[in-house]
């Protein structure tokens, strides 16, 4: 009997010969194994996942994981069938033998294709995870594929979303690893990689459950003998810092560094990250080929410029850039290393001039252009998401240096910088947002409600435009006034480039290119601005200030910040959308901020007002809108001294008096005066004359002196 | 392994499906990110940052206070997306005040021998947290050759972090060159019994009217690569005395081979509050 009758056999116990057969012939054999998959033997699998008895069902999965273990073209066959949706199918808690050999087919499939995340969207897996990681008496073997999957699924903004509900029964789980470990009655293997899959998925909120406990941080349920304190479970992790197995050690200092980042108490921070770099920099001269310590150090070096010190002494960014360095660009055999390595000198550049200039004087700066400018060829297809990521790293690199007017004169001076961006900016199609049929400014619900849903359509897509993400965060820095580059990026029209991705479906995109554009018109000549405003165009501009981001609202704000900064050119603003709507809106920026404590959106609003006012002419209008100024008045109290003195700018500037003399302006300064301080401006005023901040206090005073000045006419 | 309906001797943990997204139930004391999501879903709770500014002045240490943009950090997980790796935490620059912010000009003029040369400054970043402060200086008619030079200078606020003394054997600055120039700023002199001493640390210039910096030219604007022009030299440094309430700013040049005591006064040029918005990406 042939494999194939075998396999469609209505008899159990022939099927079960033939998939034994079939396992046996291709465990170890790649050309069989590709010859099989190139038949049609998978449907015939897949039918047995269907029907067949859990037996059966077992020995498929193993002949799947089989498959799935095979070269790229054996893969590549393999997922030309619903193999994945057919294994999630049987991944149920019912089915508990059927655990292992499913996670095998899926833990081996997710390490090699990223577009596998979208299983998370799957809420039977979910369950299933979560059921496996619920029992004690789970086998260590399943927890430590079910964290591993949860590893290789977490990647994505989305998948991450999903999997972080997962993250209690696997705190729970870990607690209960790290005991057995500790009465040394478990392997390393299960702990660490259960450390290393909630260090990746854990969520702002459970991370503050841990953080804030002291006690147990779930409600008893009657079956509990024990737990969960949030500080013993903390030191558990810090003793783990001490264990004899690097990997442990690794895993434990990721999911610290996890916590760290989500501490708000700087001596809760010092206690979870004093112990880390002592215990990761010496497992970096151990192995440099770790995509995992290299991630935790660049968050490490990242969120705090004392670690970035701290590594900078111990010589890290020598160690990272002879990764770099010795990477085979040929066959980008390690290019996630190179991708995280780079990354961390990313990390670490952000910080400070000296630590750039190290970095600069090891050559990495050129690499990273070099890196830019690599063409994928079609040999490196399969390879084009890792060489996309180091890519990306080295975009992120060069961010990072170019947050200096000192390198940015001195090193980053080269006009061809420019074409390579010009080239990677060219190399991906951007994805619009769809704003079909909001055509109305004042449907701002439905601006919103578009950009979201174009944004969840496109989410899978996202990948292919971070790399248009990292260098348009360059492009924020190098486009300032100070930067030799700035005049070349204008010549070369890469201004309609930016504009143009102002448009993209991806709102981290969106957001560096309308921060671009505000860099773009900071201290240049009206003429410039009026230029780029008219590319960009009003109604865009007001729609990205009502955007779903609330990153890119501040930056567009920013954006009419600038363009009326120093340059009376209102005008330009309101001659098409009217000056209403100009006033509509920073009424509805201040009220939302108010309302949730935007304080960098807050402060722009009322900045536009203060330049605004600059103008005698337009004071007026600003006067003719009483509810803006009503909303202002108790912000002269405000908690954050930017938005005092903003207030206490405007205030000045609508009380200006530039020539004494005319009569009939001063007495319609004096009305004007009289308003201000029916509406209470003038009260709170005098209390800041008392404020705290230096500034507030010496500005308000001028202004109380006009104000009074006024009233005395 | 226990089968269906078995009890399960972890802590059964609440999860909750909202769409496709299952989240545990972890019983968070602030749930900072939830203005990400949709801004009418939490509001009502903030209202409060209006007023009552004295109690809230110290509040940066309070673990529960209420959610500001900083807060916009955590929206994933640390480990995730690359491109978005280095956009949080991030670390807005606000002014130091509101004559020294990025765009601040300056007029007025440098004292040298018998010559008095016409000075612009124009301040492009600083930032008050790390006590940094860098812009360009324009100095008129110092060489024949070259009507105007400008170079990039940077410097360093007298704080926690920057003694009065100079700590850069390269600068050529002794004590004693150190204590003579402060010396000759009013302000320095009248507390100058404790500013003199080695010990003394200068805490919170932010609060004081006299701001102290150094100030070290690094190169000629706009070619770098100039190291020298004749009948100019910017190898020595300024040390600099910034009235925050009238925006003026004192300062001496000093260099080992060069003139002592030359000095610079400058005046800040009323700007109005046009104040740009600009953050380093």
């Amino acid at each position: 009997m042939s494999l194939d009758d075998g396999l469609k056999s209505s008899n159990v116990s022939v099927q079960y010969t033939a998939l034994k057969k079939l396992k046996n012939s291709i465990i170890g054999y790649e050309d069989v194994k590709l010859e099989l998959v190139l038949t049609d033997l998978i449907p015939d699998l897949l039918n047995i996942l269907a029907v067949g008895t859990e037996e059966l069902q077992v020995e498929s999965c193993v002949i799947l994981a089989s498959f799935a273990s095979g070269n790229r073209e054996v893969v590549s066959a393999l997922l030309k069938y619903p193999v994945i949706p057919a294994v999630v199918r049987l991944f149920q808690p019912t089915a508990p033998n059927l655990h292992l050999p499913c996670l095998r087919v899926l833990c081996t499939l997710a390490k090699t294709n990223r577009e596998f995340s979208v299983i998370t969207q799957d809420s039977k897996l979910i369950c299933t995870l979560s059921d496996i990681l619920n029992y004690s008496s789970t086998p260590t073997l399943v927890v430590s594929y079910a964290c591993s999957l949860i590893c290789s699924l977490a990647f994505s903004k989305s998948s991450i979303r999903v999997l972080g509900g997962l993250a209690e029964p696997l705190t729970w789980q870990l607690h209960h690893l790290m005991r057995q470990y500790n009465k040394s009655s478990l392997s390393h293997i299960p702990l660490s990689v259960a450390l290393l899959a909630l260090a990746h998925i854990i969520p702002s909120q459970g991370a503050h459950s841990l953080l804030a406990s002291r006690h147990h941080t779930s409600k008893p349920t009657g079956t509990i003998k024990n737990s969960l304190n949030g500080e013993l479970f903390i030191d558990e992790l810090l003793n783990l810092l001490r264990s004899d197995n690097a990997e442990i050690r690794l895993a434990a200092a990721s999911l610290l560094a996890s916590l760290q980042y989500y501490t708000t108490v700087p001596a809760q921070r010092d206690r979870l990250c004093n112990p880390l770099l002592p215990t990761l920099i010496p497992l970096l001269d151990e192995s440099q080929n770790s995509v995992e310590l290299f991630r935790v150090l660049a968050i490490l070096c990242r969120d705090d410029i004392r670690l970035a010190t701290l590594a900078v002494e111990c010589d890290v960014i020598e160690k990272a850039a002879q990764v770099v360095f010795k990477a085979d660009f040929r066959r980008w055999s390690n290019a996630n290393v190179v991708a995280e390595a780079l990354l961390l000198l990313a990390a670490i550049g952000l910080h400070q001039d000296s630590f750039r200039s190290i970095i600069i004087d090891k050559g990495v700066l050129k690499l990273v252009i070099k890196i830019m400018n690599l063409k994928v060829d079609r040999y490196h297809l399969m390879l084009r998401s890792d060489i996309k990521k180091v890519k990306v790293a080295a975009c992120q690199v060069l961010r990072a240096l170019s947050r200096s007017v000192n390198i940015l004169r001195t090193s980053l001076t080269d006009v061809d910088i420019i074409d390579s961006i010009i080239d990677l900016l060219r190399q991906t199609p951007n994805k619009k947002i769809n704003i079909d049929g909001v055509n109305s400014l004042a449907n701002h619900e439905s601006i919103g409600k578009s950009v979201k849903i174009s944004s969840d359509q496109h989410e899978d897509d996202d990948e292919e435009l971070d790399i248009k993400t990292s260098i348009m965060a360059a492009v924020c820095n190098l486009i300032l006034d100070f930067s030799p580059l700035h005049t070349p990026i204008f010549e070369k029209g890469m201004i309609d480039l930016i504009i143009e991705d102002t448009y993209s479906s991806y709102s981290p995109l969106r957001l560096n290119s309308i921060w671009a554009l505000t860099h773009a018109i900071y201290n240049i000549e009206a003429e410039q601005k009026v230029n780029i405003l008219h590319k960009i165009g009003v109604r865009h501009l007001f729609e990205l200030c009502y955007d779903q981001d609330i990153e890119i609202q501040e930056q567009a704000l920013g954006f009419i910040r600038n363009f009326l900064c120093h340059h009376s050119l209102l005008h330009y603003l309101v001659d098409e959308v009217g000056a209403d709507e100009l006033f509509k809106l920073i009424e509805a920026k201040i009220k939302i901020s108010k309302k949730h404590s935007y304080i960098n959106i807050l402060t722009s609003s009322i900045f536009i007002l203060v330049h605004i006012a600059t103008d005698e002419d337009h004071c007026n209008l600003i006067m003719q809108h009483q509810t803006i100024l009503q909303m202002l008045v108790p912000l002269i109290v405000h908690s954050d001294p930017e938005v005092r003195t903003a207030c206490v700018w405007l205030i000045i500037n609508l009380t200006w008096t530039e020539v004494h003399g005319n009569a009939f302006k001063m007495q319609s300064l004096k009305s004007r005066a009289q308003v201000l301080v029916d509406l209470g401006f003038r009260r709170y005023l005098e209390e800041r004359s008392r404020d705290l901040t230096l500034d507030v206090r010496e500005r308000t005073k001028t202004a109380l002196f006009q104000i009074d000045e006024l009233m005395s006419l | 392994m226990p089968g269906q309906g078995q009890a399960r001797d972890l802590p059964n943990t609440t999860t909750t499906v909202t769409g496709s997204t299952k989240a545990v139930n972890f019983k968070s004391p602030h749930l900072k990110n939830a203005v990400y999501s949709n801004e009418e879903n939490d509001g009502g709770s903030q209202e409060n940052n209006d007023g009552n500014n004295e109690s809230n002045e110290h509040e940066s240490d309070n673990h529960l206070s209420d959610t500001t943009d900083d807060d916009l950090v955590s929206t994933s997980n640390p480990f995730h997306c690359i491109s978005t790796f280095l956009d949080h935490p991030r670390r807005p620059p606000h002014g130091l005040g509101s004559f020294l912010r990025p765009g601040s000009r300056y007029i007025g003029t440098q004292q040298s021998g018998r010559c008095t040369h016409e000075v612009e400054v124009e301040i492009k970043t600083i930032d008050p947290a790390a006590a940094i402060v860098s812009g360009y200086l324009r100095i008129q008619g110092l060489t024949q050759d070259h009507e105007i030079l400008t170079t990039y200078f940077e410097g360093e606020i007298v704080s926690e972090k920057y003694s009065f003394f100079t700590r850069h054997a390269d600068w050529g600055a002794s004590e004693k060159t150190d204590l003579s120039h402060w010396s000759r700023f009013a302000p320095f002199r009248a507390n100058q019994a404790q500013m003199r001493l080695k010990s003394y640390v200068h805490k919170d210039y932010l609060s004081q009217d006299q701001v102290y910096m150094r100030w070290k030219e690094r190169f000629f604007v706009p070619d770098s690569n100039i190291t020298a022009v004749e009948g100019a030299s910017y190898a020595g440094f300024y040390y600099i005395c910034f009235n925050q309430v009238s925006g003026n700013i004192s300062g001496f040049y000093y260099h080992q081979r060069s003139e002592k005591y030359q000095q610079l006064e400058l005046s800040h040029l009323p700007d109005s509050g046009n104040f740009y918005a600009i953050e380093f990406r």
